[in-house]
């Protein structure tokens, strides 16, 4: 009888409760809730009622701490001093659990009173003494950050951006990125500190094309590429936390729930279920609710952390130089199913391809490469589903299993494909304007082949020459008497034809040279962006370019009309003539036609 | 005119000047317009088809036909997208490129053709038979690379619009032209300039743009380079030209394309240096010859040429032949053409 009866948790309704709220969407309401939890509720999970009540506690790597700390007290400095020096946005990224934001609590709770200016206090926050002010999801993003601008002085404490408005959208996260550029190019002085914590995350989904938000939820594709590169911000990125931080606080978490330990029968073996959970994640806050659960339950529970994910780069890391921790087969087996999101996509293994030479220093037998390349063809003939990426990565891993690492491998890169379509759509712009020049000017039809193949090269080539012959032969006929002038133009009409402004005197899309390897991530925004600007500027030319031409068409036709006018008027006479009768049945019944016929009748009378 | 390949491009059949015998055949065409089949002139780029085409409108149709304009059509595709394009056109007859329109092919030249079959085409131009020829021609460039779809619904179209709408297809190979079409059109093979052809060829040129040949050898040396591609040779003689004050020598280099002796330097690279590094290296010099719009194809037939011309052994030709061919295909399988160019790449290193 005892032995059927259910395994019991021992948790109460309250408790669920809590749990609920603290995970729903607003964050400022847990916090709230921690605050006067601390005290005496017991029922809360334990990475609240544990979470670090000073700076000290918090898990993280003491390195990274002194980072932090370094420039959000120059930020908090240059808001106090009101000067314009040093960054204006710090950036914190990394996976989930890895204490981004607890730090930066910590860390205000520490710096903002040293740097608050007395005086009275002009904007109430809701919390006392409130050293960080969080942006939440309904407000709207761009009055929350004029408002911030405020903080300062007395009311000085710690703009946190963790809540994101919806950047699924593409015009809010326009917006978005719009009022965080207008925040660093504001011209005042002495702003607030302004810390964005993006928990970084592959997001599935059907069929990804590209590298953008939709599928790779990171600080590349929320922000872009302007704002992370300008110079007043500055980017830390975190790590998962390692075993040894993790074992210290799991255990400080055991210690606290002896007695809960103890009654439930499992003091003696939390040492090995430590380990396990340090071993397998590196995400505290996950680690410390499978503690909890497995503490509560009154039996033995699987422990089943969360799946870790991986970033575009560490993927590709994988395949390349292989997993410590499991064998081949079983890595890649995790990687379809995990990461879906990198691996079943054309970027990866464009990847593949861009980074293999990376594995033991470019060390590698060529017989190797020369499989690893065919298989990625073979892939790539195949299809881009699934089943013909992993035939590819298996093929890469295995002729990369052989090699034995002696040399340290470089850094990644970022596959070139994309700028090669930049390139390539520039290019055709190009192609287009030369043709419209050939056109309209020369009167000469042009095939995409032909441009692409001959003309590209020769045309400018050509062009140049005569340009430069043109030049010097200005010179002479200004040189020479009104006599002689007009007969040296007539003998060089072709050199003098040219016109430096509308023919192309370089080769169509630069010469050829070769291309750049690309360090950074590109995402669909970004190079959405640099395809516009550039795209827009070059099709702007070739109108402008194409509306010149079409003028000078114009010109052209209406001289020769000119010419033409005199035949077809009288042609039309002599038919007059035969269709006499006719006409004059059609004038009695529309005078005004009449008129204008006896008005060019006139005219050439 | 500004360049010499435009000002000397005969203008009318009697113009002509290489391939005798298809002259005659032209001029025969022409001369009973009213009959003038649907024509399919094939041959290898530069051999002078377009020019053979405009100059057989020019003698049906007259001076008119090189008074051409730029038109900006639209279209609805199927899946309700509008589609820009430019069809050039004169008052006889209009152009258009498949490989401006991408996979919407088979809409726009179904449209085209019956837009232009609907209108009869009213001449009052005098001619020996009256009111002729109330038909207009309708110029398909690169018809080789029309999609399969397309040339399927080309084939009904033909017929069904014959009265009002003569088709003239320009193609460097027929292989990829389907049997159907092929049997409604007259074909007619536009040969490549013989080297003696094309060298007496630039010699009128070059005598009428006073270029100072010292021998003829420097232009068969050209004759020889563009391979029976006349437009090519004449690109070259004109920047050689120019570029050395007028006056050709036999020691004068000859200007390839740009992207020709970045191919040939390539293959040098390949044969000379095998290994990774060097891979990785032709990888980026690859990647700008795409970046350029060089079509895949093209490069890798131009690398395979030039790796084959300096291999000595037979059995390494065989195998760069081999997978040369190989890659040939998975170019057409796959959509990225990188990974099959420095496949390629990498086996030819291999296998040499």
């Amino acid at each position: 009888m005892v032995k059927n009866k259910p395994p019991s948790i021992q948790r109460s309704l309250s408790e669920l409760s809590s749990r609920i709220s603290s995970i729903s969407p607003s964050k400022r309401i847990s916090q709230e809730w921690e605050e006067c939890s601390s005290q005496n509720d017991v029922n809360g999970p334990w990475y609240v009622r544990y979470a670090p009540r000073k700076l000290e506690e918090v898990a993280i790597h003491k390195k990274k701490l002194q980072d932090v700390c370094q420039i959000l007290e120059t930020m908090l400095k240059s808001s106090f001093h009101g000067i314009n020096d040093g960054p204006r946005i710090l950036l914190m990224t990394g996976p989930s659990g890895c204490s981004k934001s607890t730090v930066i609590y910590k860390l205000a709770e520490e710096l903002v009173p040293k740097y608050r200016g007395s005086g009275f206090q002009m904007l109430r926050s809701e919390r006392k003494e409130s050293h960080v002010v969080e942006f939440v999801e309904t407000d709207n993003f761009q009055d929350f950050l004029v408002e911030a601008k405020y903080r300062r002085g007395p009311n000085l404490s710690v703009i946190l951006v963790e809540d994101l408005p919806n950047i699924f959208h593409a015009d809010t996260r326009d917006s978005f990125q719009k009022s965080l550029l207008q925040w660093l190019y504001l011209p005042e002085v002495g702003l607030p500190p302004l810390v964005i914590c993006i928990t970084e995350c592959a997001l599935g989904s059907e069929n990804p094309q590209g590298f953008g938000v939709d599928h790779n939820f990171t600080a590349e594709s929320l922000l872009g590429r302007e704002i992370l590169s300008h110079p007043k911000l500055v980017r830390i990125k975190f790590n998962p936390i390692n075993a040894t931080l993790m074992k210290k606080h799991l255990r400080l978490n055991c210690e606290e729930n002896r007695k809960l330990l103890v009654r439930n029968g499992k003091w003696s073996s939390k040492d090995s279920v430590i380990d396990q959970l340090a071993s397998k994640t590196g995400d505290i806050r996950s680690a410390i609710s499978n503690l909890q659960y497995w503490a509560t339950s009154s039996v033995d529970v699987p422990l089943d952390t969360r799946e870790e994910s991986l970033t575009y780069f560490h993927t590709i890391g994988k395949i390349l130089h292989g997993s410590h921790e499991c064998d081949d087969n079983e890595m890649i087996n995790q990687l379809t199913l995990d990461s879906k999101s990198h691996v079943a996509n054309d970027n990866f293994r464009l990847g593949l391809l861009e980074n293999y030479n990376l594995v033991n220093g470019g060390q590698i037998l060529l017989s190797n490469v020369c499989e690893i390349v065919d298989s990625l063809s073979q892939s790539d003939s195949m299809g881009t589903n699934l089943e013909c990426i992993e035939f590819a990565m298996r093929k890469v891993r295995s002729q990369l299993a052989s090699v034995t690492k002696k040399h340290a491998s470089q850094k990644a890169s970022f596959p070139r494909e994309w700028k090669i379509r930049q390139l390539q759509l520039e290019f055709q712009v190009d192609c287009e304007d030369y043709a419209n020049v050939d056109f309209y000017k020369y009167n000469q039809v042009r095939t995409k082949r032909d441009l692409q193949l001959y003309f590209a090269h020769y045309g400018p080539l050509i062009r140049s020459r005569r340009n430069y012959k043109r030049n010097s032969l200005n010179y002479y006929i200004e040189n020479l008497n009104p006599n002689l002038q007009s007969a040296v133009a007539n003998r060089n009409t072709d050199v003098l034809q040219l016109e430096p402004d509308i023919d192309r005197l370089d080769r169509i899309g630069g010469p050829i040279k070769s291309i750049e390897e690309q360090r950074d991530v590109v995402t669909n925004d970004d190079s959405d962006v640099w395809t516009k600007i550039s795209l827009q500027q070059l099709k702007q030319k070739r109108d402008f370019k194409l509306s010149r031409l079409l003028a000078l068409q114009r010109e052209n036709e209406t001289d020769e009309e000119m010419e033409d006018l005199a035949e077809p008027i009288v042609d039309s006479e002599v038919e007059d003539d035969g269709d006499s009768s006719l006409y004059d049945l059609l004038s009695q019944r529309h005078p005004e036609i009449n008129e204008s016929l006896s008005d060019s009748d006139l005219e050439d009378l | 005119m500004s360049l010499w390949v435009d000002k000397y491009r005969p203008r009318s059949l009697d113009g002509l000047n290489h391939s005798k015998h298809l002259t005659s055949v032209l001029q025969s065409i022409a001369h009973q317009p009213r009959d003038l089949p649907h024509l399919l002139l094939y041959g290898p780029n530069g051999s002078g088809k377009k020019t053979r085409c405009m100059a057989l409108l020019e003698s049906i149709f007259g001076q008119g036909v090189y008074k051409m304009k730029i038109d900006v059509r639209q279209f609805v595709t199927p899946s309700n997208r509008k589609l820009d394009l430019n069809v050039v056109s004169s008052a006889y007859h209009l152009e258009i490129t498949p490989s401006d329109m991408g996979i919407n092919d088979r809409i726009v030249i179904q449209q085209l053709l019956k837009e232009v079959a609907q209108m009869e085409q009213v001449d009052f131009q005098e001619s020996q038979d009256g009111l002729a020829h109330r038909y207009k021609c309708v110029v398909i460039n690169e018809a080789d690379s029309l999609t399969r779809d397309a040339q399927a619904a080309l084939r009904r179209t033909m017929e069904k619009y014959s009265r009002n709408v003569r088709l003239i297809m320009l193609c460097d190979s027929v292989s990829s032209i389907i049997s159907p079409i092929k049997s409604r059109c007259f074909m007619v093979r536009c040969p490549a300039p013989h080297n003696d052809e094309t060298v007496n060829i630039l010699n009128h040129v070059a005598s009428k743009e006073k270029v100072q040949v010292e021998s003829d050898e420097v232009l068969k040396i050209i004759a020889q380079e563009s391979e029976g591609n006349l437009r090519k040779a004449l690109l070259m003689l004109e920047s050689m030209a120019l570029c050395n004050e007028m006056q050709l020598k036999k020691s004068t280099p000859v200007i390839k394309p740009d992207w020709e002796s970045v191919i040939l330097k390539l293959a040098a690279k390949i044969q000379k240096e095998k290994s990774v590094g060097c891979l990785v290296e032709c990888r980026a010099v690859l990647y700008d010859l795409l970046a350029h719009c060089i079509p895949a194809r093209t490069i890798l037939q131009e690398l395979t040429f030039a790796l084959l011309r300096n291999s000595s052994s037979d059995k390494a030709k065989i195998a760069i032949l081999q997978t040369s061919s190989n890659f040939d295909e998975r170019l057409s399988l796959g959509n990225k053409p990188i990974y099959h160019l420095e496949g390629f790449v990498a086996r030819a290193m291999c296998s040499m």
